[in-house]
């Protein structure tokens, strides 16, 4: 299954490629992610829990790769992720580029989707997909735009955006107390979350 | 088991106390821990419509709610229909023991593997209720929420048809 | 617009008393039905009963690396949970239950479905382990503890693909992925196209879908080990046949194995296919723990555990001469059996003999490729690719109606074969191998009852040029199919009366809401005097009836329906030759009405239930030589299957906007022979067209590329609804057959057969784009709207 989609940032390439790569940042577009450990260079291990429709509270554990990085042009992300619910495997390329002063994100998923997700959990993805993938990458852009800003109006941030989706809220809340190597494996997860919703978008032809 | 809650509900006329698990669903209440297996379950997940029964009156799919929030209520099943038996196991022969809705049924073909009717018959007794000359689009309207694949839906139609004028003042 | 049928009136030589065969009783089996005290498996309650759940593939294709079921073990509540390796020897593949027919230089490659996966997944929802436990939800719990580690790979989604040397192969024991090639031929094709005033050829793809019975599959298995018996509660069509494979894969003499079909809700087809994992299972796991054990397949469940119907990728040709006549048809498909092909060739072959039809078609040739795919596996669902052969005949004829410039309905009526050339061999093999030769039929009657209902001559100019005057899309469709019923091999009956008077009837054949209790009841009381409610009817339980196959092919009224009659002549003929002593009158001066054996003009009778006591005495001498009581077991088995037809029409409105349909009138102008029970039979027709009109416009198996499939919910996969199926206007045509006493023929599936094809022309008509063909079903307002716009962008 082939995803392909775009998001624009008003900022240049290098800033968002570092910001994507800062675990403090992307911390606050990560709705359902619980343990995530840092098992290798640029290898993330961990579990993470997704509501959609019918498939209530799945949990999937996820292995995420990141490979061929050409800093601030591009990386590959190798996802693996399974669960009661099903699985989701395959290789996700994102580029970057300059376009009037922002930053084109775009990328391009190829991804196998399997079980319960697959079978019963279509439809409803799309709606809550198209809601999560658009939080996540608002809450990301944002976070850069604060960068500056002090902690606590990041946390607000991510509490925003983690509140529209079951459980978004309570995990937001506990990553706080969470060790900066496990925030920064979030960059992946974020990413699974949001191909795994925009597929969905796409399928539906 | 996990942790469990006491329930008091009265079923078909009868009142019930049982602890009962807080996911069980209503309609695994009723079959499984009070052996009324004339509700079915034909889809778990709200479509099909086969294992509606009435809380406190309204079509409820059992298959949508626990058992748990049925607490207090009133609940009615197909095996409340009818009139009760008198001992001698014989049935009547012009079905006046039955529920008009199930009479018609009977004798408009309304059912052929049965497995969907128990649902029909609860949607539709409310429905006779507040409708008691009820046009074909409203009949279709009502049954639109049951799916059924043995009938095509027309005699069923019928069978609503002839309940309505039998039950009609 | 709701029209009343009329049917043919009864033979001429009815007795002076009711007819039974023939009447509209209401069903015996209603009353249990309405008040739920009907026992479907799913309320069968044991003592001490265990709950199975079974873990599945989520994965269409790969390597089973490993199955970890340490921790479902320890989840409270577990009982027991095993895998392909903890089932020893008991592991085997299902048998191949139905072997190729007869045909010369056919190709066929088998692999049947196992147990549980053991080294591979072949389709996702394929079983790998099952837990046992305490209750339903313990189990499902547990099932979702199991750490499956799957190896992906690659899966075969496509036909075409499927058959490149470069496809990953599904059965490592084959060379490919190819299961069948069969070639048919009748006459010569390639000649016949050289003679030909025109050959038209299209692609068409043909899609089935679910069979979607309203109660999913279940199976409940009791080894009692002091009264050394197996007793099984199964969802399926042919409990015969599983009591007797069950026997023997548990080395049980089938005495102690008993096999209960008891009500089931709806079956449509795949509760045919045996063995299913979960009913060669649950029995091992009751006699290993000695305990009853239950398992009921959720929805979601059902959509890649229990069978369905799939694809066939049809091209193909017609050769006609100037006057509309065919004189050859050439068809080569491509067709779908999924991860295994237990059922062999059934659907491929009903295809290819279904395509020929009521026509006179002189050269034939019929070539097809099935394919394993990484997908559920297929068997029969209604109509068992009928439908898909309907619909590229029913298809090539509108082209070449369009081409020629002849009416459709004039050249079906050109090519209609006769009422005189019956028996009409086609020279090729049918499913039950025997030739494809029809019985009886009258094509062009059925044609003119419906072209008067629909009022077919006054559409153009009336309703539809109306509707055009007002901006509106209406259009008529109006098709013919045959449908080959009632195969062999054979059913049997059991016909006794009680002493008390009761008439019992047993019979091997399960039921699934045809209405079998009441339609074998009246053929029993017609023979017997009596009222269809006087007669009790058992079904499907092998303890009563041992004999026998199942409920399939449209079967069960012509064949055990016949086996009823035979056994309930025999115990007539011994009512009155006791009758006749006892009264002291000959036997033909007899006659059994009322529950009594009158003499005809003396007023002297003797009831049924007086007379069964008397052929069971408790002393005295009963005559050496004869049997006791008033009993008779009798068997029928067809020499060959009987041919059902019938014609539909429809008018509907489209608009072309939103490509959303609206059904104005249906009709139906059926013919199955001799017509048992009326309310039946329309019944029948009733659920086929709808369970059609589904097929046609709303039910469709979605799969993705890698074989997932994509809607297995009915939120997502949508069966029509009340407001979707139209009310169906029936008429009959009888034309008795000549194969069976009583002239029946199926009508089990017949309802669902023609209306893809029948969509599709009625949906052209109304459109009249130039160009604008139909050639896929199902369709969809989707894929109409595609449909629709394409052709307009290239008009």
């Amino acid at each position: 299954m082939l995803i392909e989609s775009d998001f624009t940032f008003d900022l240049p390439p290098e800033v968002v490629y570092a910001g994507l790569l800062d675990p403090d940042i992307l911390a606050s577009a990560l709705p359902g992610t619980d343990r995530l450990e840092l098992t290798g260079e640029d290898r993330y291990e961990g579990e993470m829990e997704a509501s959609v429709g019918p498939v209530t509270a799945a949990r999937f554990s996820v292995v995420v790769e990141l490979k061929e990085k050409v800093r601030p042009e591009s990386f590959d992300m190798h996802v693996d992720g399974k669960g009661k619910a099903g699985f989701v495997n395959g290789i996700a390329k994102v580029a970057f580029e300059e376009a009037d002063g922002g930053t084109l994100m775009k990328y391009r998923a190829d991804l196998q989707v399997g079980g319960r997700v697959a079978s019963v959990g279509q439809r409803l993805l799309e709606s809550v997909g198209k809601m999560m993938s658009k939080q996540g990458l608002e809450a990301v852009r944002r976070s850069l735009m604060e960068r500056q800003a002090p902690e606590g109006a990041g946390a607000a941030v991510a509490a925003g955006a983690g509140a529209a989706t079951p459980g978004g809220a309570d995990l937001t809340a506990s990553s706080q107390a969470r060790p900066p190597a496990t925030r920064k494996a979030r960059l992946g997860l974020f990413l699974v979350v949001a191909i795994l919703i925009t597929l969905v978008m796409l399928m539906l032809r | 088991m996990g942790e469990t809650l006491t329930i008091r509900l009265t079923v078909n006329g009868k009142t019930y106390d049982r602890s009962v698990e807080p996911r069980l669903l209503l309609s695994d209440f009723l079959r499984h821990d009070l052996h009324l297996t004339g509700t079915h379950v034909g889809c778990e997940h709200g479509v099909c419509g086969a294992c509606t029964v009435l809380v406190n009156g309204e079509s409820v799919r059992s298959c949508l709610m626990f058992a748990v929030q049925a607490d207090g209520t009133e609940v009615s099943t197909v095996e409340g229909l009818a009139t009760p038996a008198d001992g001698s196991g014989i049935p009547h022969p012009e079905d006046a023991d039955l529920h008009p809705i199930q009479a018609a049924f009977r004798e408009a073909h309304g059912l052929q593997c049965g497995f969907c009717t128990p649902g029909i018959l609860m949607t539709l007794v409310p429905f006779l209720e507040e409708n008691r000359d009820p046009d074909e689009e409203q009949i279709r309207e009502a049954l639109s929420g049951h799916l059924c694949r043995c009938t095509g839906y027309q005699n069923i139609v019928k069978a609503v048809r002839l309940a309505a004028e039998r039950v009609r003042p | 617009m709701s029209h009343d049928t009329t049917f043919t009136a009864p033979p001429a030589e009815a007795p002076a008393r009711p007819r039974q065969v023939g009447a509209s009783p209401r069903r015996n089996e209603d009353r249990r039905l309405l008040t739920g005290e009907a026992l479907f498996v799913d309320d069968v309650h044991l003592d001490g009963m265990l709950h199975a759940a079974f873990v599945r593939s989520d994965y269409a294709h790969g390597m089973l690396k490993s199955v970890d079921l340490s921790a479902a073990r320890e989840h409270p509540g577990v009982i027991a949970a095993y895998d392909a390796h903890d089932l020893g020897d008991y592991w085997e593949p299902g048998p191949l239950l139905v072997p190729p027919p007869p045909i010369e230089q056919l190709e066929f490659h088998t692999a049947t479905q196992v147990p549980l996966a053991r080294d591979k997944v072949r389709h996702v929802g394929e079983p790998i382990a099952v837990i046992v436990a305490r209750s339903p939800y313990e189990a499902e719990d547990a099932a979702a503890l199991v750490e499956v580690d799957i190896e992906p790979l690659e899966a075969v989604s496509d036909l075409e693909g499927g058959l490149e040397p470069a496809a990953p192969r599904i059965h490592e024991h084959l060379e490919s992925n190819l299961a069948a090639h069969v070639i048919q031929r009748k006459g010569a094709y390639e000649e016949a196209r050289e003679r030909a005033h025109r050959v038209i050829k299209r692609r068409f793809w043909y899609d089935h879908g679910a069979s979607a019975p309203m109660e999913n599959r279940g199976v409940v298995a009791n080894w009692d080990a002091r009264s050394r018996e197996l007793t099984v509660w199964d969802t399926t069509q042919a409990p015969i046949p599983i009591r007797n494979g069950l026997a023997a894969m548990l080395g049980l003499p089938q005495s102690e194995v008993r096999v209960i079909a008891p009500f089931i809700g709806g079956g449509f087809g795949p509760k045919i296919m045996m063995f299913y994992p979960e009913e060669v299972l649950l029995p091992w796991i009751s006699m290993r723990l000695g305990r009853p054990v239950k398992w009921i397949e959720d929805r979601q469940e059902s959509f890649f555990a229990t069978t369905q119907e799939r694809g066939q990728d049809h091209e193909a040709e017609i050769a006609v001469d100037e006057e509309g006549r065919i004189l050859g048809v050439r068809d080569e498909f491509l067709t779908d059996t999924g991860a295994y092909n237990p059922y062999g060739l059934t659907i491929s072959i009903n295809t290819q003999c279904t395509l020929l039809g009521p026509y006179r078609v002189p050269n034939y040739h019929s070539e097809f490729r099935m394919v394993f795919t990484n997908k559920p596996i297929v068997t029969p669902v209604r109509g068992a690719g009928r439908q898909h052969g309907v619909f590229v005949m029913e298809r090539l004829l509108d082209r070449a109606a369009d081409e020629l410039g002849i009416d459709r309905v004039e050249i079906r009526r050109r090519n209609y074969l006769t009422p005189e050339e019956f028996p009409h061999d086609h020279e090729i093999i049918y499913q039950d191998f025997a030739p494809l030769v029809y019985d009886s039929g009258n094509y062009a009657e059925a044609m003119d009852r419906a072209v008067e209902m629909i009022d077919y001559a006054g559409f153009e100019s009336g309703v539809q040029a109306a509707a055009r005057a007002e901006g509106r899309h209406v259009g008529l469709g109006i098709v013919s199919y045959v449908e080959g019923t009632g195969v062999g091999p054979y059913e049997g009956a059991r016909v006794g009366i009680e002493p008390g008077g009761r008439i019992n009837l047993v019979t091997g054949v399960g039921t699934q809401g045809q209405g079998h209790f009441t339609s074998f009841a009246q053929i029993v009381a017609e023979q017997l005097g009596v009222g269809a409610d006087d007669v009790e009817v058992v079904t499907g339980d092998t303890a009563r009836f041992g004999w026998g196959t199942g409920t399939f092919a449209s079967r069960g009224a012509v064949v055990a329906g016949n086996a009823c009659h035979a056994a309930a002549l025999e115990v007539r003929q011994k009512v009155l030759a006791l009758a006749s002593s006892v009264l002291g009158a000959a036997e033909e001066d007899l006659d059994l009405a009322d529950g009594l054996v009158r003499v005809v003009g003396s007023g002297e009778s003797i009831s049924l239930g007086e007379l069964a006591a008397r052929a069971n005495p408790l002393r005295g001498a009963v005559t050496p030589g004869t049997e006791p009581g008033l009993e008779a077991t009798a068997y029928f088995g067809p020499e060959r299957g009987v041919t059902a037809s019938g014609v539909h029409a429809m008018i509907l409105e489209v608009d072309p906007e939103t490509a959303m349909i609206r059904i104005l009138r249906y009709v139906v102008v059926h013919d199955c022979g001799r017509v048992i029970n009326p309310m039946i039979v329309e019944g029948q027709i009733h659920g086929g067209v709808a369970h059609g009109i589904g097929n046609a416009f709303y039910e469709e198996l979605v799969f993705d590329e890698g074989a997932q499939l994509q809607n297995a919910s009915f939120m997502d996969y949508l069966l029509p609804t009340a407001t979707d199926v139209p009310t169906i206007e029936t008429a009959h045509v009888e034309t008795p057959s000549p194969l069976n006493p009583l002239g029946v023929k199926g009508v089990g599936e017949a309802g669902a057969i023609p209306v893809g094809a029948l969509f599709a022309q009625a949906i052209e008509d109304a459109l009249d784009i130039d160009g604008f063909e139909i050639r896929d079903i199902p369709l969809s307002p989707n894929r109409l709207f595609e449909l629709i716009r394409d052709a307009r962008e290239e008009g």
